[in-house]
């Protein structure tokens, strides 16, 4: 199972899937996709350590995946 | 009542709990265990730099993200979502933008150079400067070489204030 978290004023927005059901990996490309468009960061979590990488195109074998606006100078 | 007059005063009140508690629970599963334990009790996390060696950072989800090097603070970072997020979610957005996107967290956030903060010995040095500096005055008496090398050493501390700040001001620019 994967699980792409999307961080938002309220709160994550959780999006599953399980690459084996084509259906679903189909949909979380979809909106990988979408939020990649929109300019989002999207980070894979290291299984271990849980450090981040950046990623910028959908494995549907990934585990976490967190995306988030980039942030901006304040 | 308490609860009627608390809806009045901050009518969105449960609504913000709620995604508090969310992104408290989120950056739980995001981070290790020993890192979340230092969240809870100190209310930071320090990640490390991947492009320089002897550089921490500091994050919190509401100060600029604090910048240290060789465990010595020499600046901070102040970046922050553009929309309103759950302090959680801040600390988490920040800690990956610096493990996985670092050029980009020091291109996009803004820096705050320390202003006047005393560091080490500096201010010690100074005092120090400023009690002998009679003495060293009479070192006039010596000639032109006893005086130049009078000012000389009243002026050593500003001269390596200075040439300290410009270091780590190039330190922290260099990407």
């Amino acid at each position: 199972m994967g699980v792409l978290r999307i961080l938002g004023p309220s709160g994550d927005t959780r999006v599953d899937w399980s690459p084996a059901v084509p259906g679903e990996v189909e949909d979380v490309r979809r909106r990988f996709d979408e939020i990649i468009r929109e300019g989002y960061l999207v980070f894979e979590l290291d299984e271990h350590t849980k450090e981040g990488r950046q990623v910028r195109t959908f494995d549907p074998e990934s585990k976490q995946l967190r995306a988030f606006r980039p942030l901006a100078g304040g | 009542m308490w609860r009627f007059l608390g809806s009045l005063l901050a009518p969105d009140a449960d609504e913000q709990d709620a995604a508090w508690q969310r992104a408290e629970s989120l950056l739980q599963d995001s981070l290790p265990p020993d890192q979340y334990e230092a969240y809870r009790s100190r209310g930071f996390v320090d990640v490390p730099s991947r492009k320089f060696a002897e550089r921490t950072y500091r994050v919190d989800g509401w100060r600029p993200v604090g910048v240290y090097e060789r465990g010595q603070f020499v600046g901070a970072v102040c970046i922050r979502p553009r929309v309103g997020m759950p302090g959680p979610d801040v600390v988490l957005a920040r800690k990956l933008m610096i493990e996985g996107a670092e050029d980009e967290f020091l291109r996009a956030g803004n820096w705050l150079s320390p202003a006047w903060r005393p560091a080490g010995v500096t201010p010690t040095i100074f005092l120090l400067v400023v009690l002998i500096s009679p003495w060293l005055l009479q070192l006039r008496q010596l000639g032109a070489g006893g005086l130049a090398l009078g000012l000389a050493l009243i002026a050593l501390p500003a001269v390596s204030l200075l040439w300290r700040r410009r270091r780590v001001r190039q330190g922290l620019r260099s990407t």
